[in-house]
């Protein structure tokens, strides 16, 4: 009978299972370009032929049944026809003629699921733009271009979620994946207040997430558990299945335990730095960082917050250590091999993408370039067939055309570009190669064949000098100026969060993610408090009130010696709005500067306004609002409204940092830059006493 | 430390300091805005000097401008213009650039050099001090008695209150050379030895040989020294002919200066150089060693560093012997020995007043061998005795014997000019990376500033284009030659410059089928480079800056080849102008006449009668006069009558008079002596003749001007040369006169 029993119970729960399993249902997510469009290029394909790569990420856990993509084009003036091609993981897809039309068109393909695989898949959207035979060559490159509108843009997926036991390598691809796009992250802290450690940790997560998905467009959310004590942590729907919210659980073990329904076997895994994924086989968006005390927890999270750091593929993992963390960030004036920065050793199907980080608040001189020297191995072309053309941070800066030997197959090729170009923290140098192969196959509609380009590792880009800059008094920022908070790992700097009622303090990572996302950079050292004390040099300072609890120095005068001044003036040379550069090799660098703007000193309501202490140095910048909304928009705009992308100094108010001879010879520079008849007088000055001294030497020999 | 060295001091740490700052700038990068005004700003700063040259500070300014601009050139060429990355492309970029900065350290070393001149007077002889005795030195080896016996005779008649000895050393008869196996040239050796030994018997000079011929001129000289014992010893080449006044106007600055070493004076050539003659400019243009005699040494002077030149310098003994004699350890004895003077601290000087008549080189060939020689030698000075480690020598110094000696390394740079282009447009090397803007920015200023002080300091000694075209010339033939120098600096043997030689044809130097060959190849790369310029735009920029340079090394191989197109020289000795009355006897008549010019072996006449003409090759007596008063303050003329036979050869009628050219029938001593007095006896014409050719100056842009037509009608002649004769290049017949002897 007990034997009856215990088949029967085994019976009826493997048909629970089974029926469980029988009846999992279709999930759709949709997923916007803008997520998955790669950072080092714009979503324009310009040029008479050009093409574009998005990855697309199916999770471990995930059975496709149906994939769909929808793609908004917009075409420029002068195409009469355009064709495009799609191809998935090399294979043809589908190839699409597209009218002459103003404005934007749709057009929707099915994505064959039998040609996906199961985590990464490479979509390229390549375009052929048939042109009127009026547009010569450089108007064909300059002018003539399909922007993908990314916005508009988006793929479906709907899938059946199967058996697969999740993992941290699978959280992983969901971070990169853009799946979880529809919902808020919510920042679920265990501590039981907003102490400095939870603000922090928070902190490190949003710059994990952001660092790890390539994305800064997430939203957070963050709660902690002082107000919902008696929740359990991870969520569920009203019928007790678990949502589809995507959660990062933090605290302590002995908070887990308390405060979560997180099976035992984990919790007690937990004996150091602690970082799992979900234990339900259904739901894999949750990520827990934990251990044994709130020092662990840190850990854990600065492991986290570093995108190099692999997550394992297992459920979950103790951090034993933490890597040495390697500065990407370039030097002031030096060469880099190219293949110390890019790991591509050939590219004309996938353009050259050499990633830059460049530091916080660089300013350089007009006129100052950076040179890629390529020595490369092509096949041969005919003069005019085939050109490079180089894009930084997707603007189009330079063009050169490969050239035509009939006897070498390996050339050198300098392409420059203007520092101004850059901007602070991640660039993208992107070389594409124009022009086929074989037209005979383009004609007839059937392939593309671009040329493959092979680079030596003998490659080189030569940065030109800059300055580093310090933020002067009543100088009102731009969102590029503070990446200067990710100096040193963030640990000169603090953010000072003033809000008088609980909150998500959503535009706070909204910031934080776009800073991270800009700097392609961590800040394990970053502190976020709620006490209004300035424990660090560089402070920023969000006043949730009219009334600002920190008062801004009045004091704002500071005496400066005469060097300084020379100094600083000189550093404002460097800034002045400049002439429409045109660079070398048929460069026609456009670089934009903004003009610059002060403003009046002792104006707290300004948003992003700063305050420098004379006695100690110390910089205060106030984001000031009158309420939460406000402040969510305030911070919205202020990212939105300077481009993080510009490399532009608004104020004149600024000060050159303290800094080396080679820096004060900038600063020279920048003196016989701005006035160019000053070198020809000041080379004077010089050659007159020296002349009358060697003449008086010379008299003296006679 | 008193005031004025401290004073001393502080001048040199402001010019140091000032230096520096020049030198951080010219390497500063600026825009091309800043550029430009730096550019332009120079440019009229050296146009400005250039038309002031009486403005010694303006002078000094502009040569630091001319520095300056050079030192950002080729700052910004070090930096910005070598493929680094290309390991295929960079041994040529190198080459290229190292080409360039050799070319900038000899630009800015000669505006060291010409920084001042020194144009020192003559210092007259104190008759009330102690005469120092004089022995002048005339080494040959196998030149013929032809070229010898006006040196000789001319040496004899040099004017000197005190005591003067006339020594010829001659190197072609010694027991070596009398005695070489080849017996045909052993008895020409005794048969030349016998003439110069009776010349020499006759004139009153004595004659020297030794046995063996050990280390060339330099071991002839120092045998010599042994068996004289004079003061002061004045050294002529063996067709170097001096003029009387020689002594007179040197000997003085040795009893006013007791430090000084040796007195150098110019080499006076009063036949054309073979490239100007083929060239057929010759009264166009100064000869090309004006440049150095009229300017460089001058400049040297100035640094207590002019040096010997071989000839026509008196040497103290004292100095001579204190070095160890002419100096044996290279082939350019006379640098190397005057470099071991100065080190043991003795003084030099170089009177700037030609007092000398040499012939230069005859043909294309002796010419390249004559340089060959000088290159080899200051190459060898350069690795052997390196002015700027010898002890003893001041900076200046040191800087000036580097600036000599590092010239001669021209040949394989001005190759890698040549090749430079070709490097490019033929094999795509990329020699440099830039395009037309960089090029127009940096090269430019740079181009223009060089060649507009390269006028200001040499303008009138040598035009624009023709150094870059000598060099050129020179350096297909003296880049082996001072290749092997730089390999095996002890290998080269002295070879004697040949002189007197005629050509009675025009044709090709046997040495041009070298420069065909790269003049094929240049037109090749001119072709194909301007096809591509016309035919792939995208190219234009880069390719434009390199086929610019391929067009001038077209164009300076283009006159190169019309300096080797030797043309006829029937004379082995130069006629001179001059006006002698005289008066002609034949068959009973007696006309007056005049010797319009003379050789030592012919003259021309000017008959003042149309009629009685004398038949050819007739007999004639002819009686002249010869003012030997010349010198004399009152300036009245002091005739002394002569006789001699001369032969009828030509005539022709001009108006009421007739020009006829005779030989001389007697060739003895007596007309040896006066027609030597007749045409080298007064340096004043030569010195006039330099003032006219200083006057032949042209402006850079007429001198470019004449560079293209000269470019081009050499490139046509040579074509008509080939089309309307048969190429000889190998069989020109070059008549020696070694066999000539002298009754």
């Amino acid at each position: 009978m007990k034997n009856f029993i215990l088949i029967l119970l085994g019976f009826i729960l493997s048909f629970t299972v089974f029926a469980e399993t029988k009846t999992t249902k279709s999930t759709t997510v949709k997923v916007p370009l803008t997520y998955i469009m790669p950072a080092e290029r714009t979503a324009k394909l310009q040029g008479q032929w050009d093409k574009l790569t998005l990855p697309l990420i199916i999770l471990e856990n995930q059975n496709v049944e149906k994939m769909r993509l929808y793609l908004t084009l917009s075409h420029s003036e002068h195409v009469t026809n355009s064709t495009v091609w799609l191809h998935l993981n090399n294979s043809p897809l589908a190839n699409i003629k597209l009218p002459p039309k103003k404005g934007a068109q749709q057009i929707a393909v099915n994505l064959t699921p039998e040609l996906l695989t199961q985590t990464n898949n490479q979509l390229t959207i390549a375009v052929h733009h048939q042109l009127p035979s009026s547009i010569d060559n450089a108007q064909q490159n300059k002018e003539i271009s399909t922007e993908i509108i990314a916005k508009q843009s988006f793929y479906e997926l709907s899938y059946r979620k199967n058996n697969t036991q999740p993992t941290l390598a699978n959280f992983m691809h969901l971070m990169q994946s853009g799946q979880a796009n529809a919902k808020a992250i919510n920042l679920d802290s265990l501590f039981t207040t907003n102490s400095d450690t939870s603000l922090s940790i928070a902190s490190l997560l949003v710059q994990g997430w952001t660092l790890r998905s390539g994305s800064d467009k997430y939203t957070f959310n963050y709660q902690s558990s002082y107000k919902q004590s008696n929740q359990k942590q991870v969520k569920h729907t009203k019928n007790n299945q678990l949502t589809d919210e995507t959660q990062l659980i933090y605290g302590t073990k002995a908070q887990l335990k308390n405060h979560t329904g997180l099976p035992n076997k984990l919790i007690n895994a937990i004996t150091g730095p602690f970082i799992a994924t979900s234990p339900y086989q259904s739901n894999n968006n949750v990520l827990v960082i934990s251990g044994i005390n709130e020092s662990d927890v840190k850990v854990a999270a600065q492991y986290f917050a570093t995108a190099n750091n692999l997550l394992p593929k297992q459920a979950h993992f103790l951090v034993t250590n933490l890597p040495t963390k390697i500065s990407n960030k370039v030097v002031n004036e030096h060469q880099y091999h190219l293949n110390s920065l890019t790991s591509q050793q050939e590219f004309g199907p996938e353009p050259l993408v050499v990633p830059l980080i460049m530091p916080a608040n660089f300013i350089v001189n007009q006129g100052e370039i950076a040179q890629l020297n390529l020595q490369l191995t092509h096949p041969k072309v005919t003069p005019g067939e085939a050109e490079m053309v180089l894009r930084i941070n997707g603007e189009r800066i330079n063009s050169m055309p490969l050239r035509a030997s009939y006897w070498r197959t390996t050339q050198h090729y300098r392409l420059t570009f203007p520092m101004a170009t850059l901007k602070a923290g991640m660039n993208h140098i992107n070389i594409a190669v124009t022009g086929l192969n074989n037209t005979a196959n383009l004609t007839q509609q059937l392939e593309y064949s671009p040329y493959i380009l092979s680079l030596s590792p003998t490659s080189t880009l030569k940065l030109g000098a800059w300055v580093r800059y310090q933020l002067g008094n009543s100088h009102q920022v731009n969102a590029n100026e503070l990446l200067i908070i990710t100096n040193d790992d963030g640990s000169n700097a603090q953010l000072s969060l003033n809000y008088p009622t609980t909150s998500g303090f959503t535009e706070i990572w909204q910031l934080i993610s776009a800073i991270t996302h800009q700097a392609r950079q961590s800040m394990p050292a970053l502190l976020l408090t709620t006490n209004s004390k300035q424990t660090r040099p560089i402070n920023l300072i969000f006043n949730l009130t009219n009334q600002p609890t920190i008062t801004p120095t009045t004091n704002t005068q500071v005496e400066r010696n005469i060097v300084d001044r020379v100094r600083t003036y000189l550093l404002n040379m460097m800034q002045q709005p400049h002439h429409e550069t045109n660079q070398d090799n048929n460069a026609n660098a456009r670089v934009l500067y903004k003009s610059p703007q002060t403003i009046d000193r002792g104006t707290p309501k300004i948003f992003a306004s700063t305050v420098r202490e004379h006695d100690t140095g110390e910089l205060k910048v106030y984001f000031q609002a009158d309420g939460n909304t406000q402040m969510t928009n305030k911070i919205a705009d202020f990212l939105a409204s300077e481009s993080i992308n510009k490399n532009a100094v608004n104020s004149a108010l600024i000060m050159p940092e303290p800094s080396s001879f080679r820096d004060e010879l900038q600063l020279l520079r920048a003196g016989l830059i701005s006035h160019p008849y000053f070198m020809p007088l000041l080379i004077l000055c010089l050659i007159l006493p020296l002349g009358l001294l060697f003449q008086q030497r010379l008299g003296a020999r006679k | 430390m008193n005031k004025s060295k401290l004073y001393n001091v502080l001048k040199w740490i402001v010019i140091g300091s000032i230096l520096c700052v020049l030198i951080l700038l010219s390497a500063i990068e600026v825009t091309s805005e800043t550029h430009l005004w730096l550019s332009v700003g120079a440019i009229l700063l050296v146009l400005l000097g250039s038309k002031s040259s009486d403005k010694k500070l303006l002078h000094l300014l502009v040569l630091i401008t001319g520095a300056f601009i050079s030192l950002r050139y080729i700052g910004w060429r070090y930096s910005d213009t070598l493929p680094w990355e290309s390991s295929f492309d960079l041994p040529f970029a190198m080459l290229l650039l190292v080409t360039e900065c050799y070319g900038i350290t000899i630009y800015l070393l000669g505006m060291f050099v010409n920084v001042r001149q020194k144009n020192r007077q003559i210092t007259p002889i104190n008759t009330a001090l102690a005469l120092p005795t004089v022995d002048v030195f005339i080494p040959t080896y196998d030149e013929s008695i032809r070229v010898l016996a006006p040196t000789i005779s001319a040496a004899m008649q040099l004017e000197y209150p005190g005591q003067v000895k006339i020594w010829v050393l001659d190197d072609g008869g010694t027991a070596q050379k009398i005695q070489q196996e080849d017996g045909k040239a052993a008895r020409a050796a005794q048969q030349r030895a016998s003439s110069i030994q009776d010349l020499c018997l006759k004139l009153g000079a004595n004659y020297l040989t030794r046995p063996k011929n050990e280390h060339a001129k330099a071991g002839n000289i120092n045998h010599a020294l042994e068996y004289t014992s004079s003061e002061l010893i004045l050294i002529l080449d063996a067709d170097h002919v001096p003029s009387n006044d020689f002594l007179l106007n040197t000997i003085g600055m040795f009893q006013q200066q007791a430090n000084l070493g040796f007195v150098q004076t110019p080499h006076f050539f009063s036949t054309p150089g073979p490239v100007e003659r083929n060239l057929g400019i010759d009264e166009q243009v100064a000869p090309e060693n004006e440049m150095f005699y009229n300017r460089i040494l001058s400049g040297m002077d100035f640094w207590n560093a002019s040096f010997f030149c071989g000839s026509a310098a008196v040497i103290r003994r004292q100095a001579l012997l204190e070095v160890g004699g002419i100096s044996t350890r290279t082939i350019t004895e006379d640098a190397d020995t005057a470099l071991d003077i100065h080190a043991r601290g003795w003084d030099s000087a170089y009177l700037n007043k030609a007092m000398i008549a040499g012939l230069s080189p005859d043909t294309f060939g002796a010419y390249v061998t004559q340089r060959s020689r000088w290159g080899q030698g200051m190459v060898q000075i350069f690795l052997l005795n390196n002015p700027i480690f010898k002890k003893g020598l001041s900076w200046p110094q040191k800087l000036c014997y580097l600036n000599s000696t590092l010239f001669w390394l021209f040949p394989l740079f001005r190759v890698s000019y040549l090749i430079a282009p070709l490097c490019y447009l033929l094999f795509n090397l990329q020699i440099f990376v830039g395009n037309g803007n960089d090029f127009l920015i940096f090269a430019v200023p740079h181009l223009a500033i060089s060649i507009l002080i390269n006028q200001h300091l040499f303008g009138k000694t040598r035009n624009t284009l023709f150094s870059e075209f000598y060099e050129t010339v020179l350096s297909l033939y003296l880049f082996l030659p001072t290749l092997s120098v730089i390999i095996n600096p002890k290998k080269p043997s002295f070879t004697v410059t040949p002189k007197g030689e005629t050509t009675n044809h025009t044709h090709f130097s046997p040495l041009t089928p070298v420069l065909l060959v790269l003049l094929a190849i240049i037109i090749v790369a001119e072709i194909w480079g301007i096809h591509r310029i016309y035919n792939y735009p995208v190219e234009q920029g880069q390719l434009t800056v390199v086929v610019i340079f391929n067009t001038l090394n077209l164009l300076l191989c283009m006159v190169s080849l019309g300096a080797m197109l030797e043309k006829v020289q029937r004379r082995s000795e130069p006629r001179v102008p001059c006006h002698i009355p005289a008066l002609v006897k034949f068959d009973g008549h007696e006309l007056t006449a005049k010797i319009c010019n003379a050789s030592v072996h012919g003259l021309q006449l000017q008959l003042n009668s149309t009629q009685n003409l004398p038949i050819k090759d007739q007999l004639l007596n002819l009686i002249y006069y010869i003012d030997i008063n010349h010198a004399a303050a009152n300036g009245k003329p002091k005739y002394q009558a002569h006789a001699t036979n001369i032969q009828f050869r030509s005539g022709h009628e001009q108006g009421e008079m007739q020009t006829i050219n005779c030989q001389l029938v007697d060739s003895n001593e007596e007309n040896l002596n006066s027609f030597t007095q007749i045409i080298y006896s007064r340096s004043e014409p030569w010195q006039r003749q330099r003032q006219l050719e200083e006057q032949r100056s042209k402006s850079i842009l007429m001198s470019i001007a004449h560079f293209f037509q000269l470019a081009f009608s050499s490139a046509s002649q040579a074509l008509n040369n080939v089309l309307t004769t048969k190429i000889k290049t190998s069989t020109a017949v070059v008549n020696s006169t070694k066999q000539d002897t002298y009754q």
